[in-house]
């Protein structure tokens, strides 16, 4: 789980630094090439993991059989990193 | 809106609990150079913003900056987690576990509470931007101190992250600020 959560939490960061250059770097075309890769691979580990570990996402909770929100670790718990 | 990742943006894993620790590491949540007051500042001075490149800036930024408050929570909820009474007053913190128990209250280290005097919200966009630009350095001088006064790595390495991000936020600001002055 945690070698997935790391990955996961990685790309997002890198997609989420990249956000913050195209705001000033509006016009970049190389700049947006990387953004648009970076979140697709950020939505691909997101669905991965949340194949297998329950829902991440408040909305994702509903592809799921039952209700499992509440059953996945929270994040500021130790056992939840 | 905002819509919550159940994730923290950086790991937060402690081994070792200690209150002393918690009670300055604290200052980040609710301090004057502090996270809560970052993204209050940046979410609250997007509203006068003349153009999309700062209003977009101060939205992502602030929106970060709530994912860096829940981080210094979750440092200090991990710090102070299991601890009872008694460790509290031998690390000389009984006063804040009188008030808050092991809990997470926005305050400073010296244990004033989070106050919005903290911030300035002017409407005017370059006086915004230079507040904005010396809020991140005071919050990178915040994370140099308690980088000096903390031994415990799992707590620096995360300390770091945040610090790292300060430079960051910095360097865009200034971007946007540059753009606004040729503006002018």
């Amino acid at each position: 789980m945690q070698e997935k959560l790391r990955q996961l939490q990685a790309y997002n960061f890198a997609a989420y630094d990249m956000l913050l250059y195209l705001d000033t770097h509006p016009n970049d075309k190389k700049g947006f090439e990387i953004f648009k890769s970076l979140v697709e691979k950020t939505r691909q580990l997101k669905r991965e993991y949340e194949n297998e570990y329950g829902p991440i996402g408040q909305f994702s909770s509903a592809m799921f059989d039952s209700f499992e929100w509440l059953q996945s670790p929270w994040p500021w718990e130790k056992e939840g990193n | 809106m905002f819509e919550y990742k159940k994730f923290l943006e950086y790991p937060v894993k402690i081994k070792n609990p200690n209150p002393k620790l918690a009670n300055v590491v604290i200052t980040q949540y609710g301090g004057p150079n502090g996270e809560l007051g970052a993204s209050l500042r940046y979410l609250s001075q997007r509203y006068t913003m003349p153009d999309s490149m700062t209003k977009g800036l101060l939205t992502d930024i602030g929106t970060e900056e709530l994912a860096h408050l829940e981080i210094v929570g979750s440092l200090v909820s991990q710090l102070s987690k299991g601890t009872m009474g008694k460790e509290w007053l031998d690390m000389q913190s009984a006063e804040y576990y009188a008030d808050n128990g092991a809990s997470v209250f926005p305050q400073s280290a010296q244990g004033n509470p989070f106050n919005a005097a903290s911030i300035a919200v002017t409407g005017d966009p370059l006086t915004n931007l230079y507040e904005d630009l010396a809020a991140e350095q005071k919050a990178r001088a915040v994370y140099d101190n308690i980088l000096r006064v903390s031994d415990d790595p799992d707590v620096n390495d995360v300390i770091r992250f945040l610090r790292q991000r300060e430079i960051v936020h910095f360097q865009r600001f200034g971007e946007a600020n540059r753009t606004n002055l040729r503006r002018i």
